[in-house]
């Protein structure tokens, strides 16, 4: 009988007792790359950035000393020329867009993610293929796309005329609602898939143990199947309201470029305006209101899962 | 008219924690007493999935306060049949009455009745306290009287100090407890169990089949157990309900359906069964006499069906079961018959003791010691035979290549239908 080596890829990974130095050095073989990158390409930026908010626009759009609070108190709305609530209300209504985009995105992908789940085996992988396809063509051109799909010579608007959902002379785009169409499609995949991952592994015998301890339908969902889906729900809120707060993409092009959104303010205070530390400053307090939020969310909805 | 049920509210009424039930009443034949109104009433209930037929045409009729089993092998129908009744499926056909009342209509959420699942299904982002408190918020008891009724039935189910814990955090036997608990607390007409201790091991099963036991007694509540454990149906059971590939084999007391086991499948599936293929020689209705590979048989039919009311339906529509030909059929002479002798019936002596006038001479191929009994494999005539002695020390052990003689008592004999 012959004896077999012993396997070189296994001896290195597992079964192996390492010293100090052998430790670090397979650490920093396995996790360098990764750390490196968020420490250069992430960490770096992000504090460049925060730096940045307290400095003062230079002369011809560069940045210089002294430090200063200036550009947070103007974006809180108290600038040169006295109080104005321009960038407040620019702030609220981005958390406003985002807030609304995750509730739709939601209530659509709620009942989505349930039918996908019940479907027989190879249904439920065409099922989510079709959620995931949209995400095959550019933003840009799904949403140029809807300005076509919404123009007031189109079926779909005159449809929407005749049956008197929009009043005459209204047009289904620019406005809140094209938006907001917009902003659903492109994000419902962002709830989908966490949530039907979640859906997926639902243990229906509790939803018949309710049922059978006397809870209507809205009883068993909300006690026997909500709290087994929370944990997709919130990472599907999270996945979606983060990048819906600061999209500017969609609300430029199917609201019709009027209102400011943070990520339009944001862009234009870093290109055209050359005011870098206000640029910093918007993004920055956008960064600690969003953190803040979910922290906030996130700890009371841990609380609630018990601290087992 | 129907009379409405007695409720078990009483309880939990007043300061008694629990007022003990009158002793459950038994008849001549040691049945509970039946009220006026069964519990459960079935008849040709039907449920198909796909081309397979899981319930074919079941009735049934379950007294009020009885500890009933649906035993059977699994894939039997006895799990659709529970789920039938807590209204967790829906028959397609027949009719289903809980208490007097036809339930086709009453979603289970309505229905009087709770279920202790397999699985147990504990809400596990709840507490112990909670998910036994589930079912009474859902009724929108007051909270304090929640609370009260809460804590009695935990201690009733010996689960306390836990209040505060979740599922995650409790052993196999705790949870079953709970579950218990979780659907006692709600004083259901009827209390169904599915395979309760199936997940426990052998020592907390032994233990929870007779606190189950006394619970029952103590609560008066009907309990329907679903089982594939025919030992925990004969310890716990009042009645026993046999099923078979979507049937009902047979209904009735623990020790009838051991001792006279009407079919080739209860004699099999409960306890160990020697089955004796035979030709009827002659019939006098009193007393079937049969040619074996051993010899002649005389096999006494048994007294007629003393209840034969379990196997009517109410309306009394449709026979439930086909006429036996241990009952009333005469059998005519040269009719294939098998008779089924339980091994622990089976006599065997040593030369010169022939106790009884059927003995024949068996000659000892092998046997398994097990400390209380030894088991013997017997060849008689051309028949293998399994015979099981208790080690009683009343005798020497036999040893193989032996040859004794084994008798067969004519009234341990049991006539099979096919």
């Amino acid at each position: 009988m012959t004896e077999t080596p012993p396997n070189p890829a296994r001896g290195f990974l597992f079964g192996q007792r390492l010293s100090r130095t052998g430790h670090w050095v397979r650490s920093a073989f396995f996790s360098g790359p990764a750390v490196l990158w968020l420490t250069f390409l992430l960490l770096v930026p992000l504090l460049l950035i925060v730096g940045i908010s307290f400095m003062t626009r230079g002369e011809y759009g560069g940045v210089e000393f002294p430090l200063t609070l200036d550009s947070y108190k103007r974006l809180a709305g108290f600038g040169e020329l006295g109080f104005d609530n321009l960038y407040p209300l620019i702030l609220l209504r981005s958390l406003a867009l985002g807030a609304g985009t995750a509730a739709l995105c939601l209530l659509a992908a709620l009942p989505l993610a349930f039918f996908i789940a019940r479907l027989p085996g190879w249904w439920r992988h065409v099922g989510l293929t079709l959620v995931v396809v949209p995400f095959w063509t550019n933003l840009l051109i799904r949403t140029y796309a809807w300005q076509i799909l919404l123009a007031p010579e189109s079926g779909l608007a005159r449809l929407a005329h005749s049956l008197g959902f929009v009043a005459a002379g209204e047009p289904l785009y620019p406005g809140v609602f094209a938006v907001m169409l917009g902003m659903v499609c492109d994000f419902l995949p962002f709830m989908t898939l966490p949530l039907y991952a979640s859906v997926e592994k639902i243990d229906w015998t509790l939803a018949e143990a309710a049922a059978d301890l006397g809870a209507d339908r809205c009883s068993v969902f909300r006690h026997a199947l909500l709290p087994q889906i929370t944990p997709g729900l919130v990472a599907g809120l999270v996945l979606v309201f983060l990048p819906a707060t600061g999209q500017f993409v969609i609300p430029d092009l199917l609201g019709g470029a009027k209102t400011a959104m943070l990520g339009n303010v944001i862009q234009q205070q870093f290109a055209s305006s050359r005011d870098w530390p206000f640029g910093a400053a918007i993004s920055t307090a956008a960064l600690l209101l969003v953190t803040a939020g979910m922290w906030i969310y996130l700890r009371r909805g841990s609380k609630e899962e018990s601290p087992l | 008219m129907v009379a409405q049920p007695k409720s078990a509210s009483f309880l939990f009424s007043g300061s008694a924690i629990f007022v003990t039930r009158k002793p459950v009443q038994h008849d001549s034949q040691g049945s509970p007493s039946r009220g006026s109104v069964p519990a459960i009433e079935a008849s040709g209930l039907v449920r198909r999935f796909g081309h397979v037929e899981a319930l074919a045409h079941v009735s049934l009729s379950i007294r009020q306060g009885e500890f009933f089993s649906l035993l059977g092998p699994s894939g039997c129908g006895k799990t659709t049949l529970l789920r039938l009744i807590a209204g967790l499926d829906l028959p397609d056909a027949g009719t289903l009455r809980i208490g007097g009342v036809d339930v086709a209509e009453i979603p289970a959420h309505l229905r009087p009745v709770n279920t202790v699942f397999q699985s147990y299904a504990l809400f596990p982002h709840l507490t112990v306290r909670e998910n036994v408190a589930f079912g009474l918020r859902m009724k929108k008891v007051p909270p304090a009287q929640i609370a009260e009724r809460v804590a009695r039935v935990l201690a009733l189910v010996q689960v306390t100090g836990l209040e505060d814990r979740r599922p995650a955090q409790l052993s196999g036997g705790q949870k079953q407890r709970v579950a218990l608990a979780r659907a006692v607390v709600n004083e259901p007409q009827v209390l169904l169990l599915d395979e309760p201790l199936g997940a426990l091991d052998l020592k907390l099963r032994k233990q929870l089949q007779v606190e189950l036991h006394q619970l029952q007694r103590r609560l008066g509540i009907t309990f329907i157990h679903v089982t594939h454990d025919q030992d925990e149906a004969l310890v716990m059971s009042d009645r026993i309900a046999v099923m078979n590939d979507g049937r009902i084999e047979q209904v009735d007391r623990a020790e009838v359906i051991y001792e006279r086991p009407r079919t080739r499948f209860t004699a099999q599936f409960i306890g160990s069964c020697n089955l004796i293929q035979g030709r009827v020689t002659a019939d006098d209705g009193q007393t079937v006499s049969i040619e074996s590979p051993m010899g002649p048989l005389r096999i006494p039919r048994p007294p007629a069906d003393p209840e034969p009311r379990n196997l009517m339906p109410q309306g009394g529509a449709e026979p439930l079961a086909k006429p036996r030909c241990q009952e009333t059929r005469r059998l005519s002479p040269g009719f294939a018959v098998a008779a089924a002798i339980r091994p622990e019936k089976i006599g065997l002596t040593r030369a010169g003791e022939c106790p009884s006038e059927s003995c024949v001479n068996a000659r000892i191929e092998g046997l398994v010691y097990s400390g209380a009994e030894t088991q013997y494999r017997l060849r008689v005539g051309g028949q293998t035979l399994t015979a099981v002695v208790l080690n009683a020390a009343r005798h020497e052990p036999f040893h193989p290549g032996e040859t004794v003689i084994c008798s067969l008592p004519e009234t341990a004999l049991v006539l099979l239908d096919d």
